[in-house]
């Protein structure tokens, strides 16, 4: 399902002296089944961009285009209900929604109110809780038993069962430990290799965009200043430490090899391996004027 | 969802209201509504919204807002007003609809209660609008300190209450987010059958229980980290303080108590 | 010159049958930077909560400064020579705006309002914040209640700083900002620093790492030793920042890279 914003502005507390705009004039566009990060700083407006796709907030101005359905101001709500029931959203720290007894339940809350065959999708559960790297046995249990790192994949989980076309990640991987985060992001790279929804990711960390979008939207002050894929992204370091931000430090790393010694690498996705053979190989070859 | 909500009603400004010493401002009011009930005549009234007017000057609040705070108010005083109109029967009959006849003295009255309503309403209204629910906290903690001695715990129940103030905002944004969530689930907090709405209404209040009690934790664990210990020996950063705003706003107020008493009928 | 001392400390939890910290026998040094490094359940946070009296060893003995931390009577002295930043920015601002909440400790303490004042603006210098002094919580980054916190625990004056996984929660500017912050405390306030992460990257900007698994110290380098370390780390699952690994990577290979030489070793 295609997503795809059109002049769209976000106003906050309109008409009180707390008055903000949260999104100006926002045009983009997000490919079915592509994956997308949406980078920027705290506040920049990332979260409110992305809560326009199901309808949590309404355009102030402009229209926001899910599938066949639109979004505006004045929309009812029984297009917004139609829309939400394609949209899946894993929020930041997740394991705050979870209030069933059992995981269970918890995880047939949101297919149950979407009105999906909720027996179907029970019969899959066990299934589910593999994929996001849970035993089935955890199905019985009350989901505020589990570690922490357990309740943020029921969560996910959670969102996960009803198979949205369209899923939205809000800093999924917040405050776990690297390993975690690591997990984590395999998880949804592995989900969206087998179902292929339309994804899109809000991250401050580079390195997540890097591994897992091919295009990216850096927001500053409800504004889109860039847009991209990763390598044109990261070409820019200089406009994008102007907005606080910093490229991942793989490709700083790399960068600076290339700065210091005048090779080129191919691109900045090489594991530690390739960039080394990489490397030997241009010297080899004669490639290297001051090492 | 919550973005028309203003915490505590405060506005921040730098009216004279605001610069007055909080508990200045919680006595004006106390008297005032004490002495709202003694003003029985049409002079006291006019001179009573005078005094209204004038403080609104005073206050630098934007009228909508406090048009704002009062409209729930408003239902409450058209009824009194009818009760009133309805069921007193003293002096000449006005006029007659159908079976119902409306008397001078009920009239009257109604009005008065209206108006008195009104007011104090409208007093209130204004002492939070311009006052930090913070200094509140701590002019009622003042106040209330004689009666440590009969073993009330003015200190710790401000303390209390500044901690729920502090936690008000951070409870509201977890409501929105956790909505959210829930109607990023699907669950429909406005529409659908009771049986629905109670379980989406379940769906908010167990993770916001959750989240208290683990607030509560870290909470405790960071107070005692800095040495908190109760209420002994511990100094205070915050300090009221009585300017020539508030000995002649108090001034003025027992002027104004006296003329109104001499208008009394 | 130790300043922490444990003593075959041992911790268990009431409803637990295993013991989380297994009889830990070391010192902390006076002006150093130490980081404590392990996965979940390695027993780091509990540690982190043994340095200054907010819970009490099971087994063997915590000395701050000399004094014993299950002594009633030293743990006010020791609460104030050793302060804590938790994890959660939000859950530890207590006031409700940032000047109050510098001052929240202080108060604690009984210091006169005059020098609280002095003391506020000082730190709220020191630590970059007078600018939002009259701040509620809630218009603010999590970085900056980190600073404030730091801020209220500076105005006391302590000898050590324990920051328990404080900026996990916090977005790269907040985790910059208090990396900074701790660096400064340590390297121009003379401030013992003691922080527990699982950021490899923050624990190798200090002086020295202890590295905790299963309730027992693995290991317990000084950072000048790291370029030894890495085989270890790898080995043991570490997720190594990339020039690290490239480091590795280059090592094995017997090249020379001298920009990542530069980087990895230091000049």
């Amino acid at each position: 399902m295609d997503v795809n914003f059109q002049e769209v502005s976000h106003v906050y507390m309109q008409k009180t002296p707390f008055e903000t705009l949260a999104l100006k004039n926002v045009n983009a566009y997000f490919r079915a089944s592509s994956v997308t990060a949406v980078i920027g700083r705290t506040g920049s407006g990332k979260s409110t961009l992305v809560q326009h796709i199901n309808g949590l907030l309404k355009p102030s101005a402009g229209v926001v285009s899910v599938g066949e359905h639109h979004l505006e101001a004045k929309t009812k709500r029984k297009t917004v209900k139609a829309v939400r029931s394609h949209v899946g959203m894993v929020f930041q720290y997740p394991e705050h929604q979870l209030f069933e007894e059992t995981v269970e339940k918890d995880l047939l809350f949101g297919p149950k109110n979407k009105g999906m065959d909720v027996a179907e999708i029970q019969k899959k559960l066990p299934e589910l809780l593999q994929q996001v790297g849970l035993s089935e046995s955890l199905l019985k249990r009350s989901p505020f038993e589990l570690s922490g790192g357990q309740m943020r994949r029921v969560a996910i989980a959670g969102v996960l069962a009803t198979n949205p076309d369209i899923l939205i990640l809000d800093e999924p991987t917040a405050g776990l430990d690297p390993q975690g985060q690591k997990e984590i992001l395999k998880l949804f790279m592995n989900w969206q290799r087998t179902y292929q929804p339309t994804t899109i990711m809000i991250t401050h960390q580079m390195e997540e965009a890097a591994a897992f979008a091919e295009y990216m939207y850096v927001m500053e002050d409800a504004e889109i200043k860039m847009q991209g894929e990763p390598e044109t992204i990261y070409a820019q370091r200089k406009k994008l430490q102007e907005m606080d931000l910093d490229i991942p430090e793989q490709v700083q790393v790399l960068q600076q090899i290339e700065q210091d010694s005048g090779i080129r690498f191919p691109h900045y996705q090489l594991s530690p391996a390739e960039a080394a053979d990489y490397w030997r190989r241009a010297v080899q070859n004669g490639g290297v004027p001051r090492v | 969802m919550f973005e028309n909500v203003i915490i505590g009603q405060y506005l921040p400004g730098r009216s004279y209201l605001h610069h007055m010493d909080p508990r200045a401002k919680i006595a004006a009011v106390v008297f005032l509504i004490i002495v709202i009930f003694l003003v029985n005549s049409w002079h006291g009234y006019a001179l009573f919204g005078g005094a209204a007017i004038a403080v609104y000057f005073l206050s630098g609040v934007p009228f909508r807002y406090i048009r704002k705070g009062m409209f729930p108010v408003f239902i409450l005083v058209i009824l009194t007003f009818f009760l009133h109109a309805f069921f007193t029967r003293d002096g000449e009959v006005l006029f007659s609809i159908g079976m119902f006849s409306f008397y001078e003295e009920g009239i009257r009255q109604g009005l008065f209660i209206s108006l008195r309503l009104l007011l104090l309403v409208y007093f209130t209204s204004l002492l939070t609008l311009t006052t930090s629910p913070i200094d509140l906290t701590d002019a009622l903690e003042q106040m209330f300190s004689p009666l440590e001695r009969f073993k009330f715990p003015a200190y710790d129940v401000a303390m209390m209450m500044s901690i729920a103030i502090r936690f008000i905002p951070t409870l509201l944004q977890e409501t929105e987010k956790i909505i959210k969530a829930q109607t990023a689930r699907g669950a429909d907090f406005n529409k659908g059958s009771m049986r629905d709405r109670m379980q989406a209404f379940v769906s908010l209040l167990v993770p916001l229980f959750v989240r208290a009690f683990r607030r509560a934790e870290d909470l405790a664990y960071a107070m005692e980290a800095r040495g908190y210990n109760g209420g002994e020996g511990r100094t205070k950063l915050r300090l009221l303080v009585w300017g020539w705003r508030d000995t002649l706003c108090c001034c003025l107020i027992a002027v104004f108590g006296v003329i109104l008493l001499f208008l009394r009928q | 010159m130790a300043i922490i001392e444990l003593r075959e400390l041992e911790y268990q939890y009431e409803e637990s049958d295993e013991k989380v910290l297994k009889g830990l026998t070391k010192d902390v040094h006076r002006g150093e930077w130490l980081s404590i490094i392990g996965a979940n359940g390695s027993g780091k946070s509990t540690l982190s909560r043994l340095f200054n009296g907010l819970s009490q060893p099971t087994e063997g003995s915590v000395h701050v400064l000399g004094k014993n931390t299950a002594d009633d009577k030293a743990l006010q002295m020791i609460r104030q020579e050793v302060g804590m930043v938790f994890q959660n920015p939000e859950h530890q601002f207590v006031a409700p705006t940032v000047r109050d909440d510098i001052a929240f400790g202080m108060e604690n303490a009984g210091v006169p309002r005059e020098v609280m004042l002095e003391r506020i603006k000082e730190v709220s210098q020191w630590v970059n914040i007078e600018h939002i002094l009259h701040m509620e919580p809630h218009r603010l980054s999590g970085g900056q209640k980190q600073r404030a916190a730091i801020a209220g625990i500076l105005a006391l004056r302590p000898q050590v700083m324990v920051f328990d996984e404080s900026t996990s929660m916090l977005d790269p500017n907040g985790r910059k900002e208090i990396l900074e912050t701790m660096s400064r405390l340590c390297r121009e306030s003379g401030i013992t620093i003691i922080s527990i992460t699982h950021y490899l990257e923050e624990a190798f900007k200090s002086d020295r790492i202890w590295f905790m698994k299963a309730g027992r110290i693995e290991k317990d380098i000084t950072t000048k030793n790291i370029p030894d370390q890495l085989e270890w780390m790898e080995a043991e699952g570490m997720p190594l920042p990339y020039k690290y690994q490239l480091y590795q990577e280059v090592k094995k290979r017997r090249i020379d890279m001298r920009t990542l030489r530069t980087m990895v070793e230091g000049e």
